[in-house]
């Protein structure tokens, strides 16, 4: 019975095959059609930056302007004078008032939504840097005075101030320098206190302290986690490593409040749920991320200021889709550059404010058309309303067809439309795998709930076939000879035992018996160095094939961002290196084994792998997320099966015992370590020995 | 007086001015002040103008027409000069010079540095022979006069360096307050950003940073250089103005113009004056790698040894009247040569990327965009609407785009090998549509095969290169040295004329460079052997961006600038460039499927005159991504056709009734309207504003254009 599931294996693994060809050729790989004319307009005629997009490898590319300067607010020829150094900016769209904290001037700027001044406050003020309105309130934190001023935001006189808190949690060693400030409806404070690394300080309408909400994390590192095993816990105080103080805060429509933390590792921007805890970051993470701004569709405006890489303004959706980024170095004075942006806000019509604090003024962007396509595109998207927002999508891609986020919608709208193989493109281009899995799934749904039948009466037919094949070349061998003629005999006995076949038949043993198998390389010369050869060659191309065959879902490796050059240098460098390493190590410890053992040992002891790899490649085109659990085991097998081959075959071919073998392949791996610094080494030195000369050449034949 | 006695003291405490020349700064005039009458006088009558200058400093002053153009005169209110500004006002020259011992560069006036002064008299104007002793640096110094001209001149074989072990020159300037004004005031001045600017003087300026412009752009003989997106635009032109509204001032750099910036500074930047001033540079510092190979990045800061060659040739036509934009486009078109014959019809530009390669597993694959059967379609196509279409190829040649420069030809085989651009050329010859092949034969990629010895060295022995830093792309190209490139062209004229073709010149018209070591060139030999070698070529030159000594040689400028950089100190950008150049070869815009901007953008090519121009493909864009085109991210024609129709026929609606004709007049009728005036008596008007604009009898809707 055995015997009859094991011939049944060839044809079922062939139909599979076939079954597999048959699904690749009639893949639908199409682009989606773009249509729709609608027209758009921007006034780039001399914007001074490079407007980028999230495109595809998670890369950013060009796209069109998003936003153009439009105008800006410098007080340098009014009556007030001009700006020194300051510190932020908010807009109230209610009141249509602008307030700037001029904290080198030590005051409080209030202007109509043109510019023009409506007021200065200045009372009690020495160091005004962070700016709120609410509430009929205008809040001002002064990290001067270490004080919050509450002013009326129609007279403009001072309500009250709020000291520091006196809360048993607000300890003598906790800081309080108010420098950022937001509120929500109900008159609850946040404020981001310099230093301090529990968070915002929450206080309420009162001025009654509430608690901590935000606070950043550490992030463990391989040092902290040496320390945290080996130092003394006085020793471990020592090397505490605290969390980063939010810098900046932001507030949404819906009150939900978000943190900034400037040069923070991750999460420099966190969105927090009522309960004050993080509930979204963006996507990208902007390190030198000064200020954010919500709209009021959730889109975050975010700035970024940085001295050498220049300094941008990245626009996030509300899921943290990186939208469009502006900006970057530009050394030159000129309109629409930034150079130390310090706070944003997102107006309702559209219009965005960046305050800069070296050039004093207030640069102030509109959408173009193009960016408000895409807006209404991701409110659309956002709402889940993803076949209405269709059309605005395949417009967007009119005008940039690398726009990743288009490529998610418009899949998600054909999701919608039962239009899988071209969700499944869309999917793709969009880079989000599991879309890609989930129409994977259903498009081979929909053929299997098709074609099932067709595919049982091919499997039966083709086993069928065989069998009956089977039993007549036993009974009329006389049939098939021309065919056999034709063929070279396959399959009988004397064929079998032509060299070659009959080495690679070893294999086999190897991955059974491997130990025997060794024996017999070592004693009986059961297996060539050619043939080792060949299964080395098949191993360096298995590397190949494994970008070219592995399922879309599987495949971390594309053709594009691999250099097949560099792959087979590098397996054929590894391999070989580690087959001289482990020889040289065997040799100093007692090693029985000889060169050519090592290579034909090592080579046949992956045997499991060499068999394996390629039908779990063409198995890996037919499986989606929900299977990968198969994917999974097949490669654990083929890969510990090799490894537990290779370390047998070791053991044997050393005839070491197994701690002895243990110690052999870490003694292996570090020599081969060592190899590796060596030509390291080498290699630098040549560069500097041919960099030298060719530097001389250089000089005296150019 | 008595701020005249503390200039005196604060020179003196600073130790810097001899007591002499103190006296000299004094005798300055001042506004409203008759004052003292300065000594040494000569007065020269040329043409209806009267030239006085005097002999020791050689300040100067014309009288034209009932206005007096004054080479530096200070105002009455003015008291908080330090001496150097002072001297700069009065003095003929200022000179930048290299302290050798320190490393240091310092700016002192020809009083400042102890000059001796020859002075000549002549019938057209003065010599003067200046020693600057403190420096041991003397040169000549010739004034000219005539008419409305006033012409410096300082030849190269008259500098001479005495010390230069320890002085070395840097850089002159010459009357950098000539036709100045003082703080705000009603007047511009026109610099030559882009299409050109206008700063003006009765607004006070937010910027801190005064405008500075090298005339042509960096030498990259002298200075490594990337290809920024959107990075200041080049300045085109050795020109720049004062415009007032009793007269002004044109100044153009006749000779020398590839050594001098175009320098411009308002009140409250540097000090109260508004200035603009040409500097000429001999020598610049740079980068010097102890590796010629630069690799370890091991360098120091070096100072050039050999002066830059040129004679210091510098022109200021004197405007009378009141002066602005047009008039000064006037002047200066008289002072240009273009190509007789170019074609001026109003057209439509096409350029059609054909191939690109990307990196695959094993070496570059070529990704075919466009087939050359398929621009016959689109031809024939758009030769419906169109009378004057053109069409160029871009990308042709063997392995696509990418890593092809300087190599042109053979073609690649995917868009349609040779066979398809012979059937192209003869259906589009028989469809009188103009056919191009877009070259480069300056730049070459880094990966391209070129024989070093074609390649420039910069002065640091390496070999000139320019990094393309845009997004999506890591292109790096070395540059050729003049000759070769020129050889380059004329090895590919056959090819050229088989196809009927015309070429479009990328790079050759805009970048200059010096080269070093053993092949020693200057920007002057680079510019003047560009535009021999197009010159010499007999075929059909579009030039992307040309500077203005190609434009004799040019049949059509391309990308032509739709503004200036933006500088915080420009007041806004004005159609300079469009205004010379109008009326004596077409201009075509940069593709506008990459940078579309509706109907601003419509409104913009019609006030600038300026045609429209695409880059497209006949597959869509998102095959380009992975490659070092993929900055071009949207040009599949199925997807702008219906655009490139409405844009060029609404451009066309109206430009085609000024085609051919020059710009007479450009004047903002009101806020965001604009009226440009035409040789043949038509107006073209532009309303970017959002509410209706009617003018004799004729009403131009919101955001609209009409000709009258």
């Amino acid at each position: 019975m055995k015997k009859k599931v094991k011939k049944l294996i060839v044809p079922l693994i062939a139909a599979l095959l076939a079954l597999v060809s048959v699904i690749l050729f009639f893949w639908d790989y199409s682009v989606p059609v773009m249509a729709s004319d609608t027209p758009f307009s921007d006034d780039s005629f001399s914007v001074p930056y490079e407007t980028l997009t999230l495109g595809p490898n998670g890369g950013l590319v060009p796209t069109q302007t998003a936003f153009t300067p439009s105008g800006r607010i410098s007080f340098s020829s009014s009556s007030v004078g001009a700006l020194l150094g300051p510190e932020d900016m908010i807009t109230d769209a209610d009141s249509d008032r602008i307030y700037i904290a001029d904290t080198g001037n030590k005051r409080v700027i209030v202007t109509d939504m043109q510019g023009e001044v409506v007021t200065v406050i200045e009372e009690g003020l020495t160091q005004p840097t962070g700016l709120a309105v609410s509430g009929g309130n205008l809040f001002v934190c002064d990290k001067g005075n270490k004080l919050v001023y509450i002013y009326d935001a129609e007279s403009y006189e001072l309500v009250r101030t709020i000291d520091r808190p006196k809360n048993p949690l607000v300890g003598a060693n906790t800081p309080y320098v108010p420098t950022k400030i937001t509120v929500d409806n109900r008159g609850n404070m946040y404020v981001v206190s310099e230093g301090c690394v529990s968070g915002l300080m929450q206080i309420n309408a009162e001025g009654e302290f509430v608690g901590y909400v935000g606070a950043n994390e550490t992030s463990a590192s391989f040092i902290s986690v040496l320390q945290k095993l080996f130092f003394s816990e006085e020793q471990q105080n020592a090397f505490l490593a605290t969390p980063k103080s939010p810098t900046n805060v932001a507030i949404d429509g819906r009150g939900l409040v978000y943190t900034v933390t400037n040069n923070a590792a991750g999460n420099t921007i966190k969105k927090l749920n009522t309960m004050g805890n993080g509930i979204m970051s963006p996507s990208m993470n902007f390190a030198d991320t000064t200020a954010a701004s919500i709209d009021k569709s959730e889109n975050i405006f975010s700035v970024q200021s940085n001295q050498q890489n220049g300094s941008y303004v990245s626009v996030f959706d509300s899921e943290g889709n990186l939208l469009f980024r502006f900006g970057g170095k530009d050394g030159y004075e000129r309109f629409g550059s930034l150079s130390n942006p310090v706070a944003v806000s997102a107006l309702d019509d559209g219009r965005v404010m960046v305050l800069d604090k070296n050039y004093s003024m207030v640069v102030i962007y509109r959408r173009t058309d193009f960016s408000t396509l895409v807006f209404n595109a991701v409110d659309y998207y956002k709402d889940g309303l993803y076949l209405e927002g269709e059309d605005l999508w395949n417009e967007v891609l009119r005008y940039n067809s690398n726009f990743i986020l288009a490529y998610k919608a418009l899949a998600r709208a054909n999701m919608q439309k039962n239009n899988y193989s071209t969700a499944l493109s869309q999917f793709k281009y969009a880079e989000d795998t599991n879309g890609y899995s989930e129409a994977f799934w259903q498009i081979r749904n929909e053929w299997l709930e098709n074609n099932l039948l067709w595919v049982i009466i091919v499997v039966l037919v083709i086993v069928a076939a065989v069998i009956v094949l089977k039993i007549m070349n036993k009974r009329k061998p006389e049939w098939f000879a021309p065919v056999k003629r034709v063929f070279g005999k396959v399959g009988d006995a004397h064929v079998k035992n032509v060299y070659f076949f009959k080495e690679f038949n070893h294999s086999k043993r190897f991955m059974r018996s491997t130990q025997d198998a060794v024996y017999e390389v070592k004693y009986h010369n059961k297996a060539s160095i050619w043939t080792a050869g060949i299964l080395f060659l098949w191993f360096v191309v298995l590397q190949i094939l494994g970008v070219v065959t592995k399922g879309y879902l599987f495949n971390s490796a594309t053709v594009y961002n691999t250099n097949g050059w560099n792959m087979v240098l590098v397996t054929v460098g590894v391999m070989l290196a580690l087959v001289l390493c482990n020889y040289f190590v065997s040799t100093v410890t007692d090693g029985d084994g000889k060169l050519k053992h090592c290579f034909i040992c090592f080579m046949y002891a992956l045997s499991p792998y060499l068999i394996m790899a390629l039908p779990v490649y063409i198995l890996s085109n037919v499986l989606t997320y929900n299977e990968s659990i198969i994917y999974t085991f097949c490669e654990l097998v083929m890969y510990g099966w090799s490894a537990v081959c290779l370390f047998r075959a070791i053991m044997e071919l050393h005839d070491y015992s197994f701690w002895k073998t243990l110690k052999n392949v870490i003694l292996t791996v570090v020599a081969f370590a060592m190899a590796l610094l060596f030509l390291i080494v080498l290699y630098m030195l040549l560069a500097q020995l041919f960099g030298y000369f060719g530097s001389i050449f250089g000089e005296v034949f150019r | 007086m008595i701020g005249k006695l503390k200039l005196a003291v604060a020179a003196l405490i600073s130790g810097t001015v001899i007591a002499g020349n103190v006296a000299l700064a004094t005798t300055l005039p001042r506004d409203g002040d008759e004052g003292e009458t300065p000594q040494n006088l000569y007065t020269v009558e040329a043409d209806g103008s009267s030239l006085t200058v005097d002999t020791k400093t050689l300040n100067l002053s014309v009288t034209r027409g009932g206005r007096t153009w004054y080479s530096g005169k200070r105002h009455s209110e003015d008291d908080n000069l330090n001496s150097l500004w002072v001297n700069k006002l009065t003095d003929a020259v200022t000179v930048g010079y290299k302290v050798m011992s320190t490393g240091n560069t310092r700016e002192r006036t020809m009083s400042m540095l102890n000059a001796r002064v020859n002075f000549k008299e002549r019938e057209d104007g003065f010599d003067a022979d200046i020693n600057c002793r403190l420096i041991s640096v003397s040169f000549k110094f010739q004034v000219r006069i005539n008419g409305n001209k006033l012409q410096i001149r300082i030849p190269y074989e008259s500098i001479t360096e005495n010390d230069p072990e320890e002085n070395k020159l840097e850089y002159l300037v010459v009357y950098p307050f000539f036709d100045s004004s003082y703080s705000l005031c009603d007047g511009g001045i026109l610099v030559p950003d882009g299409s050109g600017a206008v700063i003006d003087l009765s607004e006070q300026t937010a910027a801190k940073q005064a405008y500075s412009a090298r005339v042509y752009g960096s030498d990259y003989g002298i200075s490594a250089s990337q290809i920024s997106v959107n990075s200041p635009q080049t300045a085109s032109m050795p020109i720049f103005a004062t415009m007032y509204p009793d007269g002004g001032t044109m100044f153009t750099a006749d000779d020398g113009a590839e050594y001098c910036t175009v320098n411009a500074s308002v009140n409250s930047i540097t000090t109260q004056y508004n200035i603009a001033y040409f500097s000429w540079i001999y020598r610049e510092s740079y980068v010097k790698y102890y590796e010629s190979s630069g690799t370890d990045g091991k360098s120091y800061i070096a100072f050039q040894d050999e002066m830059n060659k040129f004679d210091l040739v510098q022109t200021m036509t004197l405007i009378e009247g009141e002066c602005d934009v047009s008039d000064v486009a006037k002047e200066y078109r008289e002072t240009v040569d273009f190509k007789e014959g170019a074609a001026t019809d109003a057209g439509l530009r096409l350029q059609f990327l054909m191939a690109e390669n990307k990196k695959g597993m094993f070496g570059n694959e070529v990704v075919t965009m466009t087939k050359t059967s398929f621009i016959e379609q689109v031809a024939e196509e758009v030769g419906a609407y169109c009378n004057d279409l053109s069409v160029s190829v871009l990308g042709y040649s063997s392995g696509g785009l990418n890593n092809s420069y300087p190599n042109h030809f053979p073609f690649d085989g995917g868009p349609g090998g040779k066979k398809g651009y012979k059937s192209l050329s003869q259906k589009l010859s028989a469809a009188g549509v103009k056919f191009s092949f877009t070259t480069d034969y300056i730049k070459a990629y880094a990966g391209a095969s070129v024989n070093d010895k074609q390649l420039a060295l910069n002065i640091s022995n390496q070999f000139a290169t320019l990094n393309d830093d845009r997004a999506g792309s890591s292109a790096k190209f070395n540059l050729l040295n003049p000759d070769d490139a020129a050889a380059r062209m004329n090895d590919d004229l056959k090819t050229v004329n088989t196809y009927n073709a015309g070429i479009d010149y990328c790079s050759i018209g805009s970048l200059l460079y010096s080269g070093y070591k053993n092949r020693d060139y200057d920007r002057a030999y680079a510019a003047e052997k560009f535009a021999q070698a197009v010159a010499a070529s007999g075929v059909t030159a579009n030039i992307v961006k040309p500077n203005a000594y190609m434009w004799s040689v040019c049949d059509a400028y391309l990308e032509a600038p739709l503004s200036s950089s933006g500088f915080m100190i420009e007041t806004r950008s004005v159609p300079f460039v469009q205004m010379v150049v109008s009326g004596k070869m077409q201009m075509y815009s940069s593709p506008i499927n990459l940078n579309y901007t509706g109907d601003d953008l419509v409104l913009r090519l019609i006030d600038y005159n300026v045609y429209p121009s695409f880059l497209v493909t006949q597959k869509d864009a998102i095959e380009l991504y992975g490659t070092n085109s993929s900055g071009v991210f949207t040009s599949s024609y199925d997807i702008w056709k219906g655009k490139i129709k409405d844009i060029y026929t609404d451009v066309i609606s109206v430009l085609s009734k000024v085609e051919g004709c020059q710009v007479t007049d450009r004047y903002e009728a009101e806020s965001g309207v604009f009226v440009t005036e035409y040789s043949n008596g038509k107006c073209v008007i532009v309303n970017y504003g959002s509410t209706d604009f009617a003018t004799d009898g004729i009403t131009v809707p919101a955001r609209s254009a009409s000709v009258k």
